[in-house]
């Protein structure tokens, strides 16, 4: 149980490392040498990886922690992505065992399809809370291009995170227990 | 074991309930167009923005660097000795330029802000919102720097927004491009009133004007002071398409920010006017009798 728990505490920590580089990367990085029209929202990805591939009882902590983090780089704050990815994650684990991550092809359009999930859910609730829903179109369409390049590096992400949660070796099915 | 299994599947939905009762909490204290920060964003800010902070001030560097990177591939060490000879040569030129275009535009916004009545802090934008929801900027300067939120930032453009957020080293900017942000703009030439809104793209719409107003493409807007944030007669942009065929009783008028968000690099933060001692004292009953 101990080793168990310590290598799940260092995953943790690793895994909020790569975040606040990517996070850095996407909002000083990339406009410092001119990328300034959309934004890459790792944190997304992450979520993603980790509603996936990971199954843990701790899963919602997890969201909500990767999101407190983000919380620091953007206004979105941390309970919109934490009750989406967790509506995610959700829909994730029915769908894990039809879910397959054996090619990088696999693994881009299953996290754009989840990508998709998140931005029409995000972009509901923004508008719910907002009471106007005029905008709902022009907040999922503005956020499609740096999906689709987010979709396109997924597969190294996941490659990464895979080595970080030790998850390499059992690509799909139920994911990964800890 | 089909015991074990439906503890685990208890815990689950118990972390699930607890986590989403949290973040439902969460979304209905949110506000959009301000926010205070809570003291765990505070240390992350204070840890994380002197790196965003970094990348900002050598974005000369990290361009060379790409550059640099770039014409060294396939080529031979002498090659890549003249070529890094030539790059530092070439680096030390645009390194004189960089700094000349930036004394041009220190000097732009210091005559600009001599013309406001008004205390002001000069910033650096440091970085963008992380998600594409929003429209924000970082800037370097913070509460420590006498900044409070709600403050309008301007540059010698025009308007840039007001401060959402701050902490004490840093604050965060919502845009006017934030369709969270609204500004109470009058067109210069008619008077009209009207609210501009960000709607993505780098473009604002300007909202409720009525269908009988003469505007025109081309037509300016400026602050109206109303609502206590922005001072009034502060460019907002232009008038760059209308759309009378809209449906309603309004026009749908898209606005281009008189600021190119594009290339900001420094703002001014205007400070509350706040009223001097000698404003608010009044006469004692004594002083008042020997007059």
């Amino acid at each position: 149980m101990q080793p168990r728990f310590s290598r799940l505490i260092l995953s943790t920590l690793i895994t909020l490392g790569i975040l606040i580089a990517l996070e850095i990367a996407t909002s000083a990085f990339l406009p410092a040498i001119g990328w300034r029209e959309h934004r890459l929202a790792f944190n997304v990805v992450i979520i993603l990886f980790m509603a996936l591939k990971v199954t843990t009882p701790l899963l919602p902590w997890f969201v909500m922690l990767l999101q407190l983090m983000h919380a620091a780089f953007s206004v979105e704050g941390w309970a919109l992505g934490t009750l989406v990815g967790i509506l995610v994650s959700l829909i994730a684990s029915y769908l894990k065992e039809i879910l397959q991550f054996s090619s990088a092809i696999a693994t881009m359009i299953t996290v754009q399809l989840f990508q998709l999930v998140w931005y029409v859910s995000t972009a509901a609730i923004i508008c719910l809370k907002l009471g106007n829903f005029e905008k709902f179109g022009m907040m999922f369409w503005n956020a499609m291009p740096g999906t689709l390049l987010l979709s396109l590096l997924s597969p190294l992400l996941f490659k990464l995170l895979d080595k970080v949660w030790n998850t390499e070796s059992d690509v799909g099915r139920s994911g990964v227990e800890i | 074991m089909r015991r074990i299994v439906s503890e685990s599947s208890k815990i689950k939905i118990i972390n699930n309930l607890l986590v989403l009762v949290l973040a439902l909490y969460g979304i209905s204290q949110k506000r959009f167009d301000l926010e205070e920060m809570t003291l765990f964003q505070r240390l992350v800010v204070e840890v994380v923005a002197p790196v965003q902070k970094g990348f900002a001030n050598s974005r000369q560097e990290l361009s060379d660097l790409i550059n640099n990177y770039v014409r060294i591939v396939n080529t031979s060490k002498e090659n890549v000795y003249l070529k890094e000879k030539i790059a530092r040569i070439e680096s030390d030129l645009f390194q004189m330029e960089e700094i000349r275009r930036e004394n041009f535009r220190l000097k732009q916004m210091l005559s600009y802000s001599e013309d406001i009545g008004q205390e002001k802090i000069l910033a650096q934008v440091i970085g963008w919102d992380s998600a594409n929801q929003f429209k924000v900027l970082r800037l370097n300067r913070g509460s420590n720097d006498g900044i409070r939120v709600m403050s309008p930032v301007i540059t010698h453009m025009g308007l840039v927004g007001y401060i959402y957020r701050v902490g004490p080293n840093y604050s965060d900017v919502l845009t006017i491009l934030d369709p969270n942000n609204r500004v109470d703009a009058l067109v210069e030439r008619t008077r009209t009133h009207g609210i501009v809104e960000g709607v993505f793209n780098y473009r604002c719409a300007l909202k409720y004007i009525n269908r009988t107003e003469s505007i025109e493409v081309g037509d300016r807007l400026i602050t109206a002071g109303v609502g206590g944030i922005y001072p009034k007669g502060v460019k907002v942009g232009m008038v760059t398409d209308i759309d009378r065929e809209a449906s309603g009783m309004t026009l749908g008028v898209e606005i281009t920010p008189s600021v190119d968000f594009h290339k900001l690099e420094e703002v001014l933060v205007l400070m509350p006017k706040v009223a001097t001692t000698a404003q608010v004292t009044t006469p004692e009953p004594e002083t008042v009798k020997g007059k």
